[in-house]
């Protein structure tokens, strides 16, 4: 008889005692699983009780560097609020390891700018990156951000930030709100 | 893509410039270049016209492969696109500790070395913006800003910018403003 799937804390997230280290699926086992295959059985773990899934950034083959994330991503798209999802990146060549915004506990420091930021992103119907270049665009007519990707999808978000437009008193409202906020330090900020 | 004039320089720029470093350098393993080379042709035709890179973004097998990946990919547009490159900065792979520490050099023949080698890499006669990476607390800004309007007079770079200048120093570079 199969026992239902005991949980545990890890840190403050409670998962399954088992979790799915999904790297095989992908990389460094040889050729790539099928695909249609794993999707099926990330569905039939999750039916299983499992709720923690480990990838990572690197996980992907010649074809697809991020093969795993795809994987990943579009297998457990269905049960995404049910389960937990871990990925990595890799800190010995990637700086934003030693960020202090990316330092555990900066998440929750910085929950109020994340909220006020989600407001004017629902408000005006854009992400919260294009809300955080538009606010930059904002400030002078001569500023020009120049924010780094690696994806065409970033690359369109980015580029509609320019047509994401603040009035002088959504600008005000937000640099008030700025002012009076706690915030994690960040790499290369003014302290 | 909307376009704006950056500073006072009478460039005109895309709204959202790209910044290309995290292709070759800092954030992991470098990107595959195809799929970064086509990236850049994309983000032409979306618009953007301007793209940042450095001297020092690469990796300890290939040091400069942010220009290098730059400089192929953009080739076939480079009179539609402004480039912009960084000198001042390099990594000491003698120290022994990784990941290297940086060592600033603003010395007047190491940044002529230096845009000798940019501009050979980008594959281009000149540089659009030229920034100082880092201020080297060895030489003195104007020092800087004269090898600046130099290479301004020969036609390598076409701007020049100073990146985390503090701001006593701004003072100092306002007879060297055009």
């Amino acid at each position: 008889m199969q026992k239902t799937m005991k949980h545990r804390n890890l840190g403050r997230l409670q998962v399954s005692a088992v979790g799915l280290g999904c790297m095989g699926m992908s990389h460094t086992y040889g050729a790539t699983a099928d695909k249609r295959e794993m999707t099926e059985l990330l569905a039939q773990s999750v039916d299983m009780g499992y709720d923690f899934f480990d990838t990572a950034e690197s996980y992907g083959t010649q074809a697809d560097p991020h093969d795993n994330e795809n994987l990943v991503g579009q297998a457990l798209k269905p049960f995404r609020n049910r389960v937990v999802i871990a990925t990595k990146f890799d800190p010995a060549t990637d700086f934003r390891s030693t960020m202090p915004q990316f330092a555990s506990g900066s998440f929750e420091k910085n929950r109020p700018l994340f909220a006020l930021i989600n407001k004017f992103a629902a408000e005006h119907q854009a992400t919260p990156a294009q809300v955080a270049l538009a606010w930059m665009l904002s400030k002078k007519p001569w500023i020009v951000p120049i924010p780094g990707t690696r994806s065409l999808s970033r690359l369109k978000e980015n580029a509609g930030a320019a047509d994401v437009e603040f009035s002088a008193d959504e600008v005000r409202a937000i640099d008030d709100a700025l002012d009076g906020m706690e915030m994690s330090d960040v790499f290369s900020g003014l302290k | 893509m909307k376009y704006r004039n950056l500073g006072n320089s009478g460039l005109r720029v895309s709204a959202v410039g790209l910044g290309c470093m995290g292709m070759s350098h800092a954030y992991g393993a470098a990107a595959d270049k195809r799929e970064m080379t086509e990236l850049l042709a994309q983000a032409v035709d979306m618009g953007y016209n301007f793209f940042d890179t450095a001297e020092v973004y690469g990796t300890p097998e290939s040091p400069h492969d942010n220009e290098e990946l730059l400089g192929e990919a953009l080739k076939p547009f480079r009179d539609k696109v402004l480039i912009a490159t960084k000198f001042g900065l390099r990594f000491d792979m003698e120290s022994g500790t990784v990941p290297y520490p940086l060592i600033t050099d603003s010395r007047p023949a190491a940044i002529r070395n230096s845009v000798e080698g940019s501009l050979r890499r980008l594959q281009t006669d000149h540089v659009d913006l030229y920034w100082q990476h880092r201020v080297d607390a060895n030489v003195p800004v104007e020092e800087v800003a004269g090898v600046m309007q130099d290479l301004m007079r020969e036609g390598k770079i076409l701007h020049e910018a100073f990146r985390k200048l503090p701001r006593r120093l701004y003072a100092r570079l306002v007879p060297f403003a055009r």
